[in-house]
């Protein structure tokens, strides 16, 4: 008995993982023939446009932007509602790249993949599927039938950096993230930038990383610290999981030692409308309906041009209810920063690496 | 109970029938829960059944294989974490922990991946997958000798484990691991060379390449050799002994601690087997969301296959059909994914719930 111990495993398993083995390596030959510009309307067949969420649909963020920007979508190219398809929660990368082939593969003519975690399936895929126009949120690379959507978030972190140092008391400042991402990184080197344009002499305290999206306990945790380290105004960038910042500053936040709080990726004001000053929002809108429109017609070239505050695509929101807070000299520099960035005056900085 | 087992075995036919109306009663159970859950959530049973059936079983929309590909490709790790739980289980070992090895293996047969990049492509796959088998059993193992050694309980030790696991994936695709151009904590993808092939032939699949890898056949060779260890050698007997009764192990001569730990390096060798299967075959590359929590979904998946290799296998590929099918409906007909979790978790409490009804059954007739 003790003799069959070994051999058997070794004439079972051991040959099946030597057979898995030697069967190694794949092909990646496109299995359908380009007919027409990537994205394109085929003449008699309906127009079928996905969306892919790695988060929930009704986040109050990034995730909820995308909804109603395809949503946008659909009317302005007056689809049916057959015609768009949403698939959320895609959390892990075998589910990310399972719902792109199965969408290329059902003859989507548009596929949306909300993030940076996309681009590298879809870079991969996209060579089989040269019909199909895979649209990168967030992504940098660019392909035949694959294009980035570059935000500039940048520009709306600039004015919120400004509005934080001209708004701490304390002079120190704070970042919360939940992943240390190139995006992210830039955003808070934005930030950075505008709130030294204001106060050359602000502390900006090293940034923290939640490591979760969603989290809002984890948030919450990462705030109290900065708070008792003595800052004064913090940023996040953290989607789901932003509530968790605020949360933590209203209990830290009195009328003699107020802290605030400032949104970013959505119009957070309403969130915590005592602690946020003002908010950055992305508006994935225009730049959904402008790719959408054009891939129709087949004049779409993927192109990695950054969409900021000049396109409309990335906002700046103050929150009304604590708009007479802050200073006329502050709102003044603001306000002509704002316009110095939409005429094309002042350009933002974009950390890619 | 006792009475019934002194009775002359019954015919094979009078078996086959007995088993074949307990799968049917099993089926319609589970149709019945699911058209409930769907109901509860809002859904119309109606379009939501067909829509996720389509997506676990074939579609004439794809081709016939497709979605027959993704029910077992979303089963391969279920399978094999599947394995790796019961063999812990049945030697008594409460491991948590299929999470952690799974997470192990894959960075493991990654950290091969990234110092041996330049040697031929068949070589590296099958190092990353000795790496990953070794990986794994040294993550169980820490757990196996805790308890031994220091009598710390698996259960809280592995949970422990499975989140320093998670956050060296984090560190290392922050930092040595992480893709060139430093921008997402991730991976670069594994060349096409490494990965195992894809075994559908497009012309079976309506055009688009499956995801069905030759790693299948590893998961699928796994059962059969998890079931002679078990059930056909001296180490088989003496894990299921000190499963069922430490003291009659020990008194048989057997070395309990020694079994233990010989269980829970095996489980976590079949585990971290998994990470690099799933990261050879569909995943490409590692970073913190790697696993969608397959090394816990093993547990219930192990506990439904009734802690047999056959059974695991079994309850496996229907969990495998059940996520592929949800995924599915979800593109198709808008039937939220997480039906697929909440069934999942329905599924195992009415199995713990027909376990207690039965045991107290036999208590009652006072059987066993």
């Amino acid at each position: 008995m003790t003799a069959t111990r070994g051999t058997r495993f070794r004439r079972l398993l051991l040959p099946a993982i030597i057979a898995a083995t030697a069967g190694c390596g794949r092909s990646n030959a496109p299995t359908v023939a380009a007919s027409g510009a990537p994205g394109q309307q085929v003449a008699g067949k309906p127009y079928k446009i996905a969306l892919v969420l790695s988060g929930s649909a009704t986040d109050h963020g990034w995730n909820q932007d995308a909804v109603k920007a395809i949503h946008d979508v659909q009317s302005a190219l007056k689809l049916p509602a057959s015609s768009i398809s949403i698939k959320e929660d895609a959390v892990s990368p075998s589910q990310q790249q399972d719902n792109l082939r199965a969408y290329a593969g059902q003859g989507y003519n548009l596929i949306i993949g909300h993030g940076e975690e996309y681009q590298a399936p879809a870079l991969h895929m996209a060579p089989q599927f040269p019909n199909t126009l895979f649209v990168i949120s967030s992504g940098d690379k660019i392909a035949a039938n694959v294009t980035p959507i570059v935000f500039k978030l940048e520009d709306g972190a600039y004015l919120l950096g400004m509005l934080a140092a001209g708004m701490s008391h304390t002079g120190k400042i704070a970042e919360v993230g939940a992943q240390e991402i190139a995006p992210v990184r830039s955003v808070f080197s934005a930030f950075a930038l505008g709130a030294k344009a204001v106060n050359p002499n602000i502390t900006i305290l090293h940034p923290v990383y939640t490591n979760d999206w969603e989290d809002i306990g984890k948030a919450a945790q990462a705030t109290q610290p900065l708070i008792q380290q003595g800052a004064d105004v913090i940023i996040q960038d953290l989607d789901s999981a932003s509530q968790g910042v605020f949360n933590a500053v209203q209990q830290s936040s009195t009328a003699a030692h107020p802290v605030y709080a400032l949104g970013t990726n959505n119009d957070q004001n309403s969130a915590a409308p005592g602690v946020v000053l003002a908010s950055a929002p992305i508006n994935c809108s225009p730049v959904f309906v402008s790719i959408a429109k054009q891939a129709e017609a087949g004049t779409f070239k993927p192109s990695n041009t950054p969409y900021g505050l000049p396109q409309g695509v990335i906002g700046f929101i103050e929150n009304p209810a604590l708009a007479s807070r802050i200073p006329a000299p502050l709102q003044a520099k603001i306000t002509a920063a704002q316009q110095a960035i939409q005429s094309g005056k002042l350009v933002v900085p974009m950390k890619t690496q | 109970m006792s009475a019934r087992r002194m009775t002359t075995p019954r015919s094979l036919s009078a078996r086959v029938i007995k088993v074949a109306l307990q799968a049917c009663a099993a089926a319609l159970s589970f149709l019945i829960l699911l058209a409930g859950t769907l109901t509860l959530f809002g859904i119309r049973a109606k379009t939501a059944l067909p829509a996720i059936a389509d997506g676990a079983f074939g579609g004439w929309q794809y081709g016939h294989l497709y979605a027959l590909s993704e029910t077992v490709v979303e089963a391969v790790p279920l399978i094999l974490t599947g394995l790796g739980v019961l063999v812990a289980w049945q030697a008594g070992m409460f491991s948590i922990g299929g999470e952690g090895q799974l997470l192990i293996g894959a960075l493991s047969a990654m950290t091969v991946e990234h110092f041996i990049g330049n040697t031929p492509a068949p070589l590296i796959t099958f190092l990353m997958l000795v790496a990953s088998v070794v990986g794994g059993a040294l993550w169980g193992g820490i757990a196996g000798w805790l308890r031994t050694t220091r009598n710390v309980q698996e259960v809280i030790s592995t949970i422990m484990l499975n989140y320093i696991a998670l956050y060296l994936v984090g560190a290392a695709v922050l930092g040595p691991l992480q893709e060139p151009s430093h921008s997402g904590p991730e991976t670069a993808l594994l060349p096409d060379p490494v990965l195992f092939a894809h075994i559908l032939p497009a012309a079976w699949t309506g055009g688009i390449t499956a995801r069905l890898h030759t790693g299948v056949i590893i998961a699928l060779i796994a059962v059969p050799c998890t079931a002679v260890w078990m059930y056909r050698t001296r180490t088989g007997f003496a894990l299921r002994l000190t499963g069922r009764n430490a003291d009659a192990a020990r008194t048989a001569g057997f070395s309990v601690d020694r079994v233990r730990l010989i269980a829970m390096v095996v489980s976590g060798a079949l585990c971290g087997l998994a990470g690099s299967v799933q990261l050879l075959g569909v995943s490409a590359r590692l970073d913190q969301q790697f696993s969608p929590g397959w090394g816990y979904s093993a547990i219930p998946v192990a506990l439904m296959g009734g802690l047999t290799p056959g059974g695991t296998l079994v309850s496996a590929l229907f969990f495998g059909a059940l996520t592929a099918g949800t995924n599915s409906a979800e593109r198709t007909a808008g039937v939220p994914a997480v039906v697929a979790d909440v069934l999942l978790a329905a599924s195992v409490m009415a199995v713990v719930a027909i376990r207690a009804w039965r045991g107290r059954a036999q208590l009652a007739s006072g059987g066993d």
